[in-house]
């Protein structure tokens, strides 16, 4: 089944088309990988998908519904997570109030609710900070709830922006870059979480530039160069294909 | 005694300013240095409803504060879409344009010659003429501020604030309607500077816009960034400091042009200090 497609999707940035009658689709519950070379457009193509860059043209569905047009947060909240390239964390707030965040609280986040502070909203707190805490037992970081944020390693502050991704409620997880800035121990960290994440019915759409990662556990993969699709299948035929090795490496390399 | 009252009352109406600035400055991230206006609109405000209107007390001082809570959604609405040194510029251009208006809107504000005569305040029946009652009065305002924002600050409404300080596209990736938190910081923050305002133009009995300048925005800043940002007791404690200091020098012999001038000056060099060596502020906990 499918949960996210796009249909010649298409951005430019002057004359420069960053993106390019892009149509992907991405079946629920399964790990779909986005690669290509540096400057292919693959964090264009997540900015597009999240709202945070209008599309030039085409149009993008989730669950059969248009989202293209949506404000970031009026997509997040239709179950659509996403993490950054460069790590974004709220470092000056504490680990548990990330990934708290994440969560709604309609009570408290009115003026009427916070200030009046009805036992509702006592509730509602309680229970999002139990899911906090649960989600931080899932990335292992449940130790390190009350530190600040930007005090935890690079890795760890990736993981804290996983949790926060998932306390929303995502059904639709997409991480950018999740393996790079990590180490070896990070890596098979992080491969866990997401093989965790597959296993609970999460659908996860990742960019990542480690191959080994990415056909390891990607169940389909998508190649992408100069913002136009040159590839798609099962990792195994995407590691054979003469396209994609040649984008990679450059022409001449078949020698 | 009554120099005792009349700093305390000056310390409270400071306090109020400076709580409701650090909603912005310290909690939201928003830097605005324009706040001397919206001080400056309640004072009108609440002035021309009393003078002018008649309108009784208690509602006149609700609806000067919500007019200067409106006055922010305005403003606010367009310039919050600006970030940092930008925003700080725009709300600076918005304190100008005030004081500008306060100064040749004749008809209205009566310009440079102010407005005179606001009586004092009599709440449902009481009179509040002796000194020592306007400082109770404005003890209570103070109190009420203090509640509301603190409620705002430790609720998540000022997690939220928080978050947009530390990063505004990882709040909006969260599902957070940035836009509208920003603007709700800047209206409550606008509400309770007119409030400020108001009890400013009840006690003095005159008000002219020389009060509600671009120095006083600046005044406000500093007793936020000076107590701490991100912490409503360092406003409060910068308030107290920024405000009582001047007064002190008074005390130590100087004489009062002499102080008077000196006020700027030290406020300078507290800043000069405060940034080089205690970037947080006395108890803040967000480094400038």
């Amino acid at each position: 089944m499918i949960i996210l497609e796009t249909n010649d999707l298409s951005r430019n940035f002057g004359g420069l088309w960053a993106v390019r009658h892009l149509s992907i689709a991405v079946e629920r519950g399964k790990i779909t990988a986005l690669i290509g070379p540096n400057g292919a457009g693959k964090t264009t193509i997540f900015n597009l998908l999240t709202g945070f860059l209008p599309p030039s043209d085409g149009s993008i569905s989730l669950d059969g519904k248009r989202i293209d047009g949506l404000p970031p947060n009026e997509i997040a909240r239709r179950k659509v997570a996403r993490t950054f390239q460069i790590v974004r964390v709220f470092g000056g707030l504490s680990v548990i109030d990330n990934v708290t965040l994440g969560r709604r609280s309609p009570h408290g986040e009115g003026l009427v609710g916070a200030l009046l502070r009805p036992p509702a909203m006592t509730k509602e707190l309680q229970r999002n900070e139990a899911r906090a805490d649960e989600l931080l037992r899932l990335v292992g970081l449940e130790r390190h709830k009350s530190r600040l944020a930007q005090d935890l390693g690079y890795g760890e502050q990736k993981l804290v922006e996983i949790a926060r991704a998932l306390a929303t409620d995502a059904e639709l997880l997409l991480l950018d870059e999740p393996m790079a800035g990590l180490s070896q121990d990070m890596v098979r960290r992080m491969i866990a979480v997401m093989r965790d994440l597959q296993a609970m019915g999460k659908t996860i759409l990742f960019v990542e530039h480690n191959m080994h990662v990415v056909m390891d556990i990607s169940d389909h993969i998508f190649v992408v160069s100069y913002g136009e699709e040159i590839a798609r299948g099962a990792p195994a035929d995407i590691r054979r294909n003469k396209r994609v090795i040649e984008a990679y490496l450059g022409t001449g390399a078949e020698r | 005694m009554d120099i005792v009252f009349h700093i305390c009352i000056m310390v409270g109406i400071y306090m109020i300013l400076a709580l409701s600035l650090n909603l912005l400055i310290g909690y939201a991230g928003l830097f605005s240095v324009g706040h001397g206006a919206f001080y400056g609109v309640g004072a009108y405000a609440g002035a021309l409803l009393s003078t002018r209107l008649g309108v009784p007390f208690w509602i006149e001082i609700v609806a000067a504060s919500a007019i200067t809570g409106a006055v922010g959604y305005v403003i606010g609405r367009p310039i919050l879409r600006l970030r940092d040194d930008n925003l700080a510029l725009a709300t600076f251009g918005f304190a100008v344009i005030t004081f500008s208006v306060l100064n040749n809107w004749d008809d209205l504000t009566r310009g440079p010659l102010g407005i005179r005569g606001i009586p004092k305040p009599v709440l449902f029946a009481i009179h509040i003429n002796a000194l020592w009652s306007y400082a109770l009065f404005v003890a209570v305002c103070v109190a009420v501020t203090l509640l509301c924002i603190s409620r705002l600050t430790s609720s998540p409404f000022g997690k939220v604030l928080e978050a947009i300080r530390e990063d505004d596209i990882a709040a909006l990736a969260v599902g957070k309607n940035v836009a509208r938190f920003k603007a709700a910081a800047f209206v409550i923050a606008a509400f309770f500077a007119g409030l400020a305002g108001v009890l400013y133009a009840h006690y003095t009995s005159f008000i002219d816009p020389t009060s509600f300048s671009t120095g006083e925005s600046f005044l406000i800043f500093s007793m936020v960034i000076f107590g701490g940002m991100g912490s409503n007791l360092g406003a409060m404690v910068g308030a107290a400091v920024l405000t009582v200091l001047p007064d002190l020098l008074r005390f130590a012999g100087l004489p009062g042009g002499v102080a008077a001038q000196m006020r700027d000056v030290i406020y300078g060099a507290l800043i000069v200090i405060v940034i080089n060596w205690r970037p947080q502020g006395l108890l803040g906990k967000v480094r400038l």
